[in-house]
């Protein structure tokens, strides 16, 4: 190395040194030290102590625990597929040469510019019970639904009579986390834009030899489109998966009662992992079960998000 | 480094690009350092930093007196900052080792962060100037004492009570000037003031005991239970059941869909949506403060004020009371914590909490109260919470640093209760024995562990 060389290493080292320190103080040593709380009773306001495996342990006895990582996966299940099918739905939408595209592009987008907190509360009355959109539109589809199944009934002669309701959303355990599911579906607008993006850069030979060849829209769509889109399906889904294990903000809001919180109201149905983890950590001062929790999280997320990988290796195609 | 070799075409640019990168990182770490250090203007005086919850007219009612501290003395300034999750700052400002001098929070945090040792004790402060604990009510005392000395001292108090609407009454052929004065009188007034549409559907009801469910953890002492005896975990204890089959009696006799049908409607308490202000339901458990938001979100509304109706086993005249605190970080230089001592004696006295009590429209937690105070006071029912207050049937949650967890697991049983949720175990909506029995596993091996964590604290202290 010449003297010159030596200079240039230095310097290099020098301007990269403030990231490399921000790095190694804001990323790596809370990742690290996180592990460490792991294994510690630990409440912020004294040093640790060392407790071995006792929050792991505990964690296992916790029935709140499995509870809050259920909803999760629930959540999971009902949020992240109708999110990704949506975000396709619609950019599949804006791709077929649609007049006024930027403006369609911009108000499927604008839902995404809403501050999270800002929407939470605007949901909320989306999903009243009483005066509610959502329940007053499916109100006046099921009230003649209603009429024409009874009608039926008495027709044939049943005695039975159906009296099809909408749900109360929020305030009933078995249809909140439907209802948050519902409400994620309207900020897939960022997802959409990277479809768009991965549609417009699918060749457009591929869909003249298809249509010489006799293929119709659905086989297009199967057989280029879905393909050509594959990697980026499966970015989307990786990044969707690893977000909507942390979802936090609308359930903080939401489900928290009147000044927002963790109690995942009603009855604990929207308790997610990531709330009962900030209750452990923020309420409770038990830093070190929470860092527990928090590392238990980031292995579960790993494993899915390797599953995902595994299953996807096979079927994403990479053009070029 | 590409980029760096690119542009580094002589010596004399190398050590410029070398200065302007240590200049960087110099710049950076005073930039680090500045959160560090305490900016004071250079007056002589000590500028002492106050955290409060308070906003709008509380905020004002506070900062009238923060005022009357600085222009009653040219030595110390307290500056007071309005903000919410206050705790969480708290802690960790604390934990950052640059804590507020004087922190306003509430009673439950008084002995979870004593035992972490977030706050210093004021027994020693206290004791020099002379104040005794009975220059407060006996209970707000009490709440602030743990461990045979008190960590802080009383703001703004609360107390609970039963308000009802009159015109409601009215409505449905009750006397308005009688309030129910036993569970039983309040199921049956409940009964006769819930109406329904002509589908069957609830549109106003008499009384819910989830609505708010904020007092909910103090339902078992009203029916004569307590959830912790000094020493153990009583959580499944007759009073706690028989409150909770209480409060699923409503989900069976009006039917929980209905009610949730219902109460999906109901809009935030801060508002004229609140299902009170609304003339939805006629009678809510609030505290002191309702009325100063009854005056904002429902002018004009005829209401009346009792004592929580009388349980089986209960207590006569039965109340929650809370109280809101002011508290001294520890971690501040003794001249500091002196001053800031200064400030919280001051808001002790009684022309000073008795302004911020007007102001916030609450009874006082001082056990002396003037003429001037209750002729002043815009709540007509004030007399009632303080009598409340100083009586028999006051109750406090108990001072234990996992009262915060139990509480929730109380609301969590509650809401299984009330929900009529289905016991895997048993195939049945959970009965009130089983829920409690739930709360009661949970919190004996929270309240172990706990122990488990101050014993090891305290023997680490020992060998250090």
């Amino acid at each position: 190395m010449t003297r010159l060389d030596r200079r240039h290493l230095r310097n290099g080292l020098l301007f990269a040194g403030p990231w490399l320190l921000g790095l190694g103080a804001f990323v790596a040593f809370p990742i690290l030290r996180s592990l460490y709380l792991s294994f510690c009773d630990y409440s912020t306001l004294q040093p640790p102590m060392w407790i071995g495996l006792q929050n792991y342990r505990d964690l296992l006895k916790d029935e709140v625990f499995f509870k809050s990582l259920s909803n999760t996966f629930i959540f999971a299940g009902l949020a992240l597929p109708a999110s990704i099918l949506t975000a396709l739905f619609l950019a599949l939408l804006l791709n077929s040469g649609v007049r006024g595209l930027p403006i369609f592009r911009t108000i499927f987008y604008l839902p995404c510019l809403v501050p999270a907190v800002a929407s939470a509360l605007l949901w909320l009355w989306v999903f009243n019970g009483q005066y509610g959109i959502l329940s007053h539109a499916l109100g006046t589809v099921l009230e003649p639904l209603n009429g024409f199944v009874n009608s039926t009934l008495a027709g044939i002669g049943s005695g039975t009579r159906v009296h099809l309701a909408p749900p109360v959303w929020l305030s009933d355990p078995r249809w909140s986390k439907p209802a948050l599911a519902i409400m994620s579906v309207w900020g897939t607008g960022g997802t959409m834009i990277v479809f768009l993006a991965g549609l417009q850069n699918v060749p457009t030979e591929l869909y003249e030899a298809a249509e010489i060849d006799g293929a119709g829209w659905w086989r297009r769509l199967y057989h280029v489109t879905l393909p050509c889109l594959s990697p980026v399906i499966y970015f989307t889904v990786i990044m969707g998966l690893i977000g909507v294990m942390q979802f936090f903000t609308a359930a903080y809001i939401i489900g928290g009662g009147p000044m927002g919180g963790t109690a995942g109201m009603p009855a604990r149905s929207t308790l997610f992992y990531t709330l009962y983890l900030w209750a452990q950590a923020t309420e409770w001062l038990q830093m070190g079960y929470a860092c527990a929790m928090a590392w238990i999280l980031f292995v579960i997320t790993l494993i899915l998000t390797l599953v995902a990988h595994g299953t996807a290796q096979r079927r994403v195609t990479y053009l070029g | 480094m590409s980029f760096l070799a690119d542009r580094c075409t002589s010596d004399v640019r190398c050590r410029k690009s070398g200065l302007m990168a240590i200049a960087g990182l110099t710049s950076l770490a005073l930039f680090l350092c500045a959160g560090c250090v305490r900016s004071e203007p250079d007056d002589g005086k000590i500028h002492l930093t106050y955290w409060e919850k308070w906003e709008r007219f509380e905020g004002e009612a506070m900062q009238r007196v923060v005022d009357d501290f600085n222009r009653s003395q040219d030595r110390i300034v307290v500056h007071m900052h309005a903000f919410g999750a206050i705790e969480r700052k708290v802690v960790a400002a604390t934990a950052g080792g640059n804590p507020p001098d004087v922190a306003g929070l509430w009673m439950p945090y008084i002995v979870p962060f004593a035992e972490s040792g977030l706050i210093i004790p004021l027994g020693p402060y206290l004791e020099r100037d002379g104040i005794r604990p009975d220059h407060w009510t006996k209970v707000y005392a009490d709440m602030c004492t743990y461990e045979g000395t008190m960590w802080a001292v009383p703001t703004t108090p609360s107390a609970t009570a039963l308000y009802w609407n009159k015109a409601m009454f009215r409505e449905a052929g009750l006397d308005p000037e009688r309030p129910p004065r036993t569970i039983a009188e309040l199921d049956a007034m409940a009964e006769k003031l819930t109406r329904y549409d002509s589908e069957g559907r609830i549109v106003q009801m008499g009384f819910l005991p989830t609505e708010p469910d904020w007092f909910i953890p103090a339902f078992g002492p009203w029916f004569g239970g307590q959830p912790f005896d000094g020493q153990n975990i009583t959580a499944n204890a007759p009073g706690y059941v028989e409150a909770l089959e209480w409060v699923q009696s409503y989900s069976r006799k009006y039917d929980i869909d209905r009610i949730k049908r219902f109460s999906g409607g109901f809009g935030n308490f801060a508002s004229p949506q609140n299902p009170f202000f609304a003339g939805k339901i006629a009678m809510v458990l609030h505290g002191v403060w309702l009325h100063s938001y009854i005056v904002q979100y429902a002018p004009g509304m005829d209401y009346g004020v009792a004592p929580w109706p009388k349980t089986p086993h209960g207590p006569e005249n039965f109340t929650l009371a809370e109280t809101d605190i002011l508290v001294i970080p520890a971690g501040l230089p003794k001249v500091r914590q002196d001053a800031a001592w200064e400030f919280v004696r001051f808001v002790s006295s009684q022309r000073a909490m008795e302004t911020l009590c007007l102001g916030q429209q609450k009874h006082t937690p001082l056990a002396r109260v003037s003429d001037e105070f209750l002729a002043n006071h815009p709540h007509r029912y004030i007399h009632l919470f303080i009598d409340l207050s100083k009586g028999p049937g006051v109750w406090h949650a108990p001072r234990m640093g996992m009262w915060a967890r139990y509480d929730s697991e109380i609301r969590a049983a509650v809401e299984r209760m009330r929900y009529l949720q289905v016991n895997p175990a048993t195939g049945r909506p959970f009965t009130a024995a089983e829920a409690l029995d739930i709360v009661q596993t949970r919190m004996e091996a929270n309240w172990q562990r706990h122990q488990d964590s101050l014993a090891l604290r305290k023997q680490q202290e020992g060998t250090r």
